[in-house]
Formats: structure tokens, C-alpha cells, sequence
């Protein structure tokens, strides 16, 4: 590797340093498997590196990496069926979803699972805004829509989340 | 977290944008005072500070060195990272560029003013979406076989529907778990006559049930299991909205007749039974849709639209006729052709939205389909499809596809909830989870 390319990519793993457990911790929280966000947060990295001749003058590197990392996870999940899929609601099927009185889900467990039922919008606005403080205005930067449509995701989703988790919590007692 | 409901003016929406930071300076203050000394408000914050605290503990259980090793190994197989290169004629280039593109903005404005009319493809059955993912449930083994289903929550996890006695003279209101078949009974409503129009709807917290003359009308808690008596309200229920941030507490439209025979609109909040007056004067014809409120006054044709988180009115362009407000969706219905507009029909944003701007939905008309027949009723909207009915039979229109899917003949009711189509025969209920439907 030159020189200054060898500069140049000493400069990108410190950025990697600087931002990686940010977006891996968005894109698990964004669905629900250490294994997917992973891989999800490689490929975020490489595209990173890619476009890194423009990313390193940004003033908001993270932004940019949440955005990608965003239509990487929207563009998974669309191919996935959702969490709460009525598979396992199917008379046929274990009742995998929904809460076991008699086994005791770990927190961790649980809040994963209550994302994973937001809507995947919803789910990256409360994430960004209640994990990693993004405001309003980023939000909608960082998924393409506006500020008051962030606004209504973020109060929907907030809801939501407090709706699943007092369900999750009557299930348990 | 708690899941009491104690009453508050303030509703949780507008607390939610307070500690968003999101409300104006005024409001801000306002709520700042009001939060010291309000006990519901306070615990709704702890409960947004409990969210946040256990969103943010919880991480991922893989290494920063397992995904540099990943990133490495990929990084040092590809090339250098794209340089900009500084073209000299760039002067030139932006000018051409201004100029193609005002040409094309203009064809598109042309194209908008006289849309052209091509055919939406319609398929026989729900076959041509191939595999997707759906559970039938026999209802009869559930809740028996004279349930009729009216209603499932966003989440498709409850199912609400009545029960007509044998002898026709009560109706028993239930909610089914789905997952569990367990049945929670809510009410019974004795017949003031032999086969009343029943209603019912589901939202988050909140099952509001009734007859068609408001005689009896109830609202259940789903949460709390509390049973609330609404028809002392000597009021008219148009509408009800249970779901989204305002149906966390739980909105309910009425129209009061009074003496001088005015009608006057009000919103019946479901969790404390206040009331407020919207306006007065006004059509028999309100509806809810999502956050908005759309009514028209009885001295003109002029559709107006209210927030009901904000309070603000306006006035609806007069190109949108507020059929129906979907998620990024306005519909107007006009013949035989059926339009929706959309903000910026160019945005891939919008067609997963939410309807927030009038004025934005007003700029540009995105035809969708055009076989819909004279007669055709557009029943709900989601993101992903539309419900229509025409004659006893149901259609929906997949957004995705752009094209009519005819559903299964026989079905006595169908609904959208989310990202659910409920469909309903006799005996039967078959839920489709749209985010299952292939994209092309």
C-alpha cells in the first residue's frame, strides 16, 4: 500500500474506531441479531471507505453513517418477515413471540423484542434520538423525512414502546 | 413502569414533544411550570427517562474487532477510495444541467396537468402475491360461531368483534388473544330493537363499542379493564380514533344537536370523558383520519381539516377531496377513477410517510389506479395497500405492486390495521401481515 494511502487508511480506522460501536449498537437495536448487525455495520464501514475521499471533509461523519446504516437495515427488514410475524400466531405454531410466565426473559430479551414489533421507522427514530441524542432535525436528515414527520414517528413510537412494554410486563405477572 | 391513567389536560403526545425539545418556547414554559406540580406528568416522564435508561444499557454482543477484521480484510481487497476529479468545464456543465432540468420540470408540470391514463393491472386472487405470510383461525373454535369479527389491533394481536344471542335480542362484545384464544368479555347490549348496526374499534389502550343510535355506547380499557359509559353524552358518535399517539389516550368525535338546531363538533377524550368543542355549525360528516379531523361547515362546501395535536385549523385545498387520509396518502375519488396525491410523488420518503403538509399533498397528483369500477369504496389505507369494496366484494390495491388484487369471494368483513389485512368469512378470519407481500 503507498504511503498515503497507508496515511489515509490509518485515518479511517480511527474514524472506524470512533464511530463502529455507535452503528453496530444502532443496527442491532435495528433488528434484533448480533450476527445481522455485524455484517450490516461491515458493510456500512466499507462503504464508508469508499466514499471516504468525500466522508473525511463532512462535519457530520456520524449522520452520514447512520444514514447508510438506516437504508441498510430498512432495506434488510424489508426482506424479512416481522418479528411479531403471525407464524408463530398460527395454531400449528410454538408461541414464540409472546412473553413465558414461566421463563424469566432477561431485560435485554425483552427490549429487543418490543423494537422489534415499532414499525422499522418508528424503531431507528427512537433509537437515534433516546441512544444516541440525534434531534428532531437529524432525523429527518439521516432518514430522508421531514422534521415533523420525525416528530410524529418519534411520539409514535415512544407510545408504542410504552404500550409493548406495559403488555410485555402485565404477560410476566 | 405503570400503567395507571390518571387524568391530565396535557395530552402524552404533546408531553412526548416537550421532552423532545420540539414545542415552541412559549409552550415549552408552559409545560415546564405545569410538569413541577402535575403527579401524571411527572410519572410519564420518569417513564421516558426508564425507556431511555433501558434502551441505552443493553448492547450488542459483538467486538469491535470482529467487525474491523471484516472491514479490513474487504477494505484492503478493493481499490482507493473514489477521488473527486475538478472537471474544467464544470461552468458549463451546471449550465447545461439548469437547462435539462428546467426542461424537464416543465414536461413534468405538463404531464401533472393532464395525467395520462394507463390501466392499473388487476389479478384474479391473493395468489399473485405469492408466498406470504398469513395465519387462518377458525373462528367457530374460538369465540363460536355466530362471532362476527370487527376490528383487530395495529399490532394483530387482538381481534374485537360481537356475538348476537340466539334469541336476537342481546350482543355480547369480546376481545380475542389471538395467540392464546383467550377471550376477554367487555360488555352485553340488549337490543332497544331486533338486529341493530353494532360497531366496534380497537386501538392500543382503548375498545370503543356501540350501537347505531348511540344508545349504548362503552369504552373499554385495555389496559386498565375499566368499562366507561358513554352514552349519557346525549351526543352523536361519528368517529373514533384509538391508535397512533393520540389514541393513546383515546379520541372519540361527536356531534350535539342543540336546540336551535346547530350541530356542533366536539372530541370526547376516552381516558378523562372531557369534551371539547371544535366548532360549530357544521356538517353531519365529520371523520377522523389518523391525527386529523376533517369536517365541513353547513354554510358552504368547504372542507376544513384540524390537528388535533397541534389545535390548529385550515382549510383543505379545494383539489383534495379528503376521501381518506392513508399514511402518506390523501385520496380523491372521482368517477370511475380513483387519484391519491402524495407530497412529492418523485420521493420515495413519502410513499412511507405521514400526511402532515396539505399544502405540500396539493403540489403534485400521482395517478394510481384506473379500473376501479362506478360505485367503488375506498374502506382504509396503509402504507402498503388499500382496502376498497364494491358490491359485497373486496379489492386492494397493493402500492408496492401497482396493481388490484381481488380478495377471496364470501367475506363478511375485511380491514386494514397497520401492517395487517384482516379478512373475514363465516367462519373464519385469515390476517395477512403486508410487510410479508413481495415488492414486485
Amino acid at each position: 500500500m503507498p504511503a498515503t494511502l497507508a496515511g489515509q487508511f490509518d485515518d479511517f480506522e480511527a474514524l472506524f474506531r470512533r464511530y463502529e460501536r455507535a452503528v453496530t449498537g444502532y443496527l442491532w437495536r435495528m433488528v434484533g441479531d448480533d450476527d445481522i448487525a455485524c455484517d450490516l455495520a461491515q458493510e456500512t464501514f466499507v462503504r464508508a471507505w469508499q466514499h471516504y475521499d468525500e466522508l473525511r471533509t463532512y462535519e457530520f461523519q456520524q449522520a452520514w453513517l447512520f444514514r447508510v446504516a438506516t437504508n441498510l437495515a430498512l432495506n434488510h427488514l424489508r426482506g424479512r418477515v416481522a418479528f411479531t410475524s403471525i407464524a408463530d400466531l398460527r395454531d400449528d405454531a410454538p408461541q414464540l413471540h409472546l412473553p413465558d410466565s414461566t421463563n424469566d426473559l432477561a431485560e435485554r430479551e425483552v427490549i429487543i423484542q418490543i423494537l422489534q414489533q415499532l414499525p422499522p421507522r418508528q424503531r431507528a427514530v427512537l433509537v437515534l434520538r433516546s441512544v444516541y441524542g440525534l434531534s428532531c432535525d437529524e432525523l429527518g436528515r439521516v432518514l430522508g423525512i421531514s422534521f415533523e414527520a420525525a416528530k410524529i414517528a418519534l411520539r409514535r413510537a415512544r407510545a408504542k414502546f410504552r404500550a409493548g412494554y406495559l403488555r410485555e410486563e402485565g404477560c410476566r405477572e | 413502569m405503570s400503567d395507571r391513567r390518571d387524568v391530565c389536560s396535557v395530552p402524552a403526545a404533546h408531553l412526548s414533544d416537550w421532552y423532545d425539545g420540539v414545542l415552541p418556547s412559549h409552550e415549552s414554559q408552559r409545560i415546564n411550570q405545569h410538569v413541577t406540580s402535575c403527579p401524571v406528568c411527572r410519572r410519564r416522564i420518569d417513564e421516558y427517562d426508564e425507556i431511555q435508561r433501558m434502551l441505552r444499557a443493553h448492547h450488542t454482543r459483538v467486538s469491535q474487532e470482529r467487525v474491523w477484521r471484516g472491514v479490513r480484510e474487504r477494505v484492503l481487497q478493493q481499490s482507493p477510495p473514489q477521488t473527486r476529479h475538478t472537471i474544467p468545464w464544470q461552468p458549463a456543465a451546471a449550465l447545461l444541467a439548469i437547462v435539462v432540468l428546467v426542461v424537464a420540470l416543465a414536461q413534468v408540470l405538463r404531464s401533472h396537468k393532464t395525467p395520462s391514463i394507463i390501466p392499473t393491472p388487476a389479478v384474479s386472487d391473493t395468489q399473485a402475491w405469492g408466498n406470504y405470510h398469513h395465519a387462518t383461525y377458525d373462528l367457530s373454535s374460538i369465540a363460536g360461531s355466530r362471532f362476527t369479527p370487527t376490528a383487530l389491533t395495529s399490532d394483530g394481536l387482538l381481534l374485537g368483534g360481537y356475538t348476537i344471542a340466539p334469541d336476537g335480542r342481546s350482543a355480547t362484545f369480546d376481545i380475542v388473544t389471538l395467540a392464546t384464544k383467550q377471550i376477554q368479555h367487555i360488555a352485553t347490549n340488549d337490543f332497544t330493537r331486533p338486529g341493530e348496526t353494532l360497531s366496534m374499534r380497537l386501538g392500543i389502550n382503548f375498545a370503543l363499542i356501540g350501537n347505531e343510535d348511540n344508545t349504548f355506547l362503552k369504552s373499554y380499557n385495555l389496559t386498565t379493564g375499566t368499562l366507561t359509559d358513554h352514552s349519557q353524552d346525549h351526543a352523536v358518535v361519528l368517529d373514533a380514533a384509538l391508535d397512533g399517539s393520540i389514541g393513546t389516550e383515546g379520541i372519540a368525535l361527536e356531534l350535539v344537536v342543540t336546540p336551535g338546531n346547530h350541530n356542533v363538533l366536539q372530541i370526547l377524550h376516552l381516558i378523562d370523558g372531557t369534551h371539547k368543542t371544535i366548532a360549530t355549525d357544521v356538517k353531519a360528516t365529520a371523520r377522523l383520519f389518523s391525527e386529523y379531523l376533517v369536517y365541513q361547515q353547513s354554510n358552504g362546501q368547504v372542507a376544513m381539516i384540524y390537528h388535533l395535536v397541534t389545535e390548529q385549523s385550515r382549510v383543505v385545498p379545494a383539489q383534495v377531496t379528503p376521501v381518506l387520509f392513508g399514511p402518506g396518502a390523501t385520496f380523491r375519488v372521482a368517477d370511475t377513477t380513483a387519484f391519491f396525491t402524495l407530497p412529492a410523488a418523485t420521493s420515495h420518503t413519502v410513499e412511507f410517510g405521514e400526511v402532515d403538509d396539505l399544502d405540500a399533498t396539493s403540489a403534485s397528483k400521482h395517478l394510481i389506479a384506473t379500473t376501479l369500477a362506478p360505485g367503488m369504496q375506498v374502506v382504509a389505507a396503509s402504507e402498503r395497500l388499500v382496502l376498497l369494496s364494491h358490491q359485497g366484494q373486496y379489492f386492494a390495491w397493493d402500492r408496492a405492486q401497482q396493481r388490484i388484487v381481488t380478495l377471496p369471494e364470501g367475506l363478511s368483513a375485511a380491514g386494514l390495521s397497520n401492517n395487517w389485512l384482516w379478512l373475514a368469512g363465516s367462519n373464519h378470519l385469515t390476517v395477512i401481515n403486508t410487510d410479508s407481500l413481495p415488492q414486485k
